[in-house]
């Protein structure tokens, strides 16, 4: 049992370290964000009133009640979405050391070699108890130590035990789909969904009907209230944490090794896959299909909540005004920021395609494929084009999902081509993105992650800048800086066209650069 | 007539050399065996062949075209790396279909029958594979193209030893129809037993190439000898090796260029059987590493 633990940590801890490091110091610089920008109450105030909008309940959850100070602001803006980042670290973790173990035959020869199905689990369990307490202990210690009153011992505490047990959660999750599950892909893919799914979930619930909510582990992080109510009773629901560890452990040790519960297997004739594209896209169908339910997902929720964007705006006849006096239907505004944040996450499924090559490559596919007459630049040209199709269709399929939604709500000055003219506008961005990747690629397999950093960091400056009124420079390193903001403006097409000839070169330029360097 | 020709091909990997001036060429025809211990350089040298590595320096050279010159060179080769992780989700039957799709090749009689020969059940998903299962697959893939040359990385590591007879005779075959066959090893029985020409790889170098006939001067011969006298007296001149007394006869490998100075020396001690059996690859590797030792 010990000497099990110590090899999956000593396999695991650097990726469980950096993960560590990531999630704390993307928690614990935002309060430093906050000073200066929101010292004085009357600013929070205000920030308070334009959060309490349909549109951003339904992205970071429903505002607290009492005073709104500097821990009050942080935990309400952070805690549902740092819920996904810690729910994704379990995950991953969870996955890689049960089912991804196993489907690499490491658990069956450990297994002969004298450990036990209990040690095994027991290592799994721990690894993940263990890893999430460390996390929380830091940010406990990180939120505490923070230089503002507002961050007090109680709501420390309940911000970090809170978000180490919903990791702990999905974790416990991750090792039923484990058992159930018969391949790692599979693992990995429904958990994902069900965290981000709960998480569609709450937005829709926190917006139309927050008393359904509850049903969503995301509300009950929304419901402790840390720092401002610190309602500790809404930690208990996590209990159910416990029976899932106990289901996952008696799924396991009731199943072959290499077995699964749920077993998909069809006796299909074989199919005729007669070229690369068509390999590479029969790989993948798993993952395109289900991105595209997400993003169709994604826009209906964002889209089913317009109608009380409506009413919002009605009832505050002041915000009304003010935004009409400015020039700007308020509505189209907040339209505009959820489309963007929409497409930013369009993105996403665009480059997972486009890295895909790498795992060909690092697989040593990649060179027996060339081998035997397809060329890289086929190869590579054929991830980045079907990367910028799935990118695109995924925002296209989001944008209906939003105007499928919407349709009934009167009040939006909308039709389907203004949500194609999205699309098209944003299109111009995942060109841009695809092209980075394919250049990195180019260079060399390893600096293929620059380009999640960059996703990354666009996202960021971007939501924190819609959140708290980040400066505009920081997005100027990003596309989104310089692309019209649909339907708020216009699409501008000088920039467009930039945005997408500077994608297409770079495209141009990994391709080249693949063609010469050494691969596997 | 030269069908591929290496020239002082190099490659490092930040300080390694992983290949250091390698040469050979391979003939029209022939079966030319690569041998050397695991991390010598083989596997490196191959994928330099098929362009996965580009060489620091050096030239190679397809048909007396050096290969950047000619992408299309690979259509003449079918490439068999040493370990290959297939698509999980195909089954052995469709990543062969694909490979004949890809190559234009629609022979499936001959298909089915290397199927056959090779025992692989197609219809399972490549990640319920075996290593030795994934190897057939790509084996069969490469028997089945009609590339003038083949590549063969390792390719019985994973392979029973009926299965291993199955690919020499497909080898074999290869040859008679008038393929020419690079085969990495280091399993030397095989080698020996395939080859007409070998070279030998060690850290990155070449050590010798050549026919294995003419080989054998660096090798050794063990000799079994039976005699009246007592021949232990032999047993400390310095061309005389492993020297053992068995119930057959006394076992001693004596160095091939000393052949004359042994059967001198052997004389005296009157012996009344003689008996010499071939040299081995296994000698010659031994006998490298040997002088290696004693020079370091």
């Amino acid at each position: 049992m010990r000497h099990f633990l110590k090899l999956t940590l000593d396999d695991t801890w650097f990726r469980i370290l950096l993960w560590i490091i990531g999630i704390s110091v993307l928690t614990l610089i935002v309060p430093y964000a906050f000073f200066g920008l929101y010292d004085d109450p009357a600013e929070r105030e205000v920030l308070r009133e334009t959060l309490d909008n349909p549109a951003l309940i339904a992205m970071i959850g429903p505002v607290p009640e009492g005073a709104y100070t500097i821990a009050v602001m942080f935990s309400h803006e952070m805690l549902v979405f740092m819920g996904v980042i810690h729910g994704l670290f379990s995950v991953m973790i969870a996955n890689s050391v049960s089912r991804k173990m196993e489907d690499q035959g490491l658990i069956e020869y450990v297994n002969s070699a004298g450990i036990t199905r209990q040690s095994i689990f027991m290592t799994q369990l721990l690894v993940g108890v263990g890893m999430n307490a460390v996390l929380g202990i830091v940010i406990f210690a990180g939120l505490f130590l923070t230089p503002d009153d507002s961050f007090t011992l109680v709501g420390s505490a309940l911000y970090a035990i809170s978000t180490s047990l919903f990791g702990m959660m999905f974790y416990a999750l991750t090792l039923v789909f484990a058992q159930l599950l018969p391949a790692s892909e599979w693992t990995f893919g429904v958990s994902l969904s069900i965290l981000l799914l709960l998480y569609l979930y709450r937005a829709i619930t926190d917006v139309a009907s927050p008393a359904l909510s509850v049903i969503s582990p995301y509300n009950w992080l929304t419901r402790l209230e840390p720092f401002a109510g610190n309602e500790a009773v809404w930690l208990l629901p996590f209990l159910i944490t416990v029976l899932l560890f106990g289901l996952a452990w008696i799924l396991f040790s009731g199943r072959d090794l290499d077995d699964a519960h749920l077993n998909f297997t069809m006796n299909k004739k074989p199919r005729a896959i007669g070229s690369y594209p068509r390999l590479m896209m029969g790989s993948m169908k798993i993952l395109v299909a289900s991105w595209l339910i997400g993003m169709v997902l994604i826009g209906a929720s964002y889209g089913s909540i317009f109608g009380d964007l409506d009413a919002f705006i009605n009832e505050n006849a002041f915000l009304a005004e003010s935004m009409a006096a400015a020039g700007e239907d308020p509505v189209t505004q907040f339209i505009s920021v959820l489309v963007l944040i929409t497409s930013i996450i369009g993105i996403i499924p665009a480059l997972m395609i486009s890295g895909r090559i790498l795992r060909e490559e690092k697989h040593g596919r990649l060179e027996w494929l060339e081998s035997a007459g397809i060329r890289r630049r086929t190869m590579l040209f054929s991830h980045g084009i079907y990367a910028v199709i799935v990118g695109f269709v995924g925002v296209v399929a989001a944008m209906l999902g939003m105007y499928g939604a919407s349709a009934g709500v009167s009040g939006i000055d909308m039709t389907l081509g203004d949500y194609m003219l999205i699309a098209v506008n944003y299109g111009g961005a995942i060109i841009l993105f695809v092209g980075l990747s394919m250049l990195l690629i180019g260079i060399s397999a390893r600096l293929h992650i620059v380009v999640w950093f960059y996703l990354l960091y666009a996202f960021f400056v971007n939501y924190l800048g819609i959140i708290i009124g980040l400066d505009d420079a920081w997005r100027m390193a990003t596309p989104f800086h310089y692309l019209a903001e649909v339907p708020k403006e216009s699409i501008d097409w000088a920039a467009w066209s930039i945005v997408t000839a500077i994608g297409i070169v770079l495209m141009a330029l990994g391709v080249l650069l693949f063609r010469r360097r050494d691969v596997g | 007539m030269t069908v591929l020709e290496l020239k002082g091909l190099t490659k490092r990997f930040g300080r390694t050399v992983a290949a250091d001036d390698v040469s050979f060429e391979l003939r029209e025809g022939e079966i030319f065996g690569f041998i050397g211990p695991n991390g010598a350089g083989k596997s490196t040298t191959l994928r330099m062949i098929i362009g996965a590595l580009t060489p620091d320096s050096g030239e190679i050279l397809m048909d007396g075209t050096p290969i950047r010159k000619n992408r299309h060179y690979r259509q003449n080769i079918a490439y068999v790396p040493g370990d290959i992780d297939l698509w999980g989700n195909l089954t052995g039957e469709e990543v062969i279909r694909f490979f004949m799709k890809v190559r234009g090749y629609q022979d499936t009689a001959h298909k089915d029958r290397l199927v056959e020969r090779f025992r692989l059940d197609t219809k399972k998903k490549c990640k319920a594979y075996s290593k030795g299962n994934r190897q057939k697959v790509a084996l069969i893939c490469a028997f089945l193209s009609d590339a003038r040359l083949l590549i063969f990385d390792e390719p019985t590591s994973g392979l029973d030893p009926l299965m291993e007879r199955t690919f020499h005779e497909e080898v074999t075959a290869a040859k008679r129809d008038g393929r020419t066959i690079l085969l990495s090893s280091h399993i030397l029985s095989e080698v020996e037993k395939l080859a007409d020409r070998i070279a030998i790889i060690r850290e990155g170098r070449i050590i010798e190439t050549g026919r294995l006939e003419t080989l054998r001067h660096i090798t050794r011969t063990e000799y079994v000898v039976q005699a009246e006298g007592d021949l232990d007296a032999l047993k400390s001149l310095p061309y005389v090796h492993d020297y053992e007394v068995t119930d057959a006869g006394t076992h001693m490998r004596v160095d091939n260029d000393a052949v004359g100075d042994f059967l001198q020396a052997l004389a005296p001690h009157q012996p009344s059987h003689l008996e010499s059996l071939p040299p081995r690859l296994e000698d010659i590797f031994m006998r490298y590493y040997e002088d290696r030792r004693e020079q370091s």
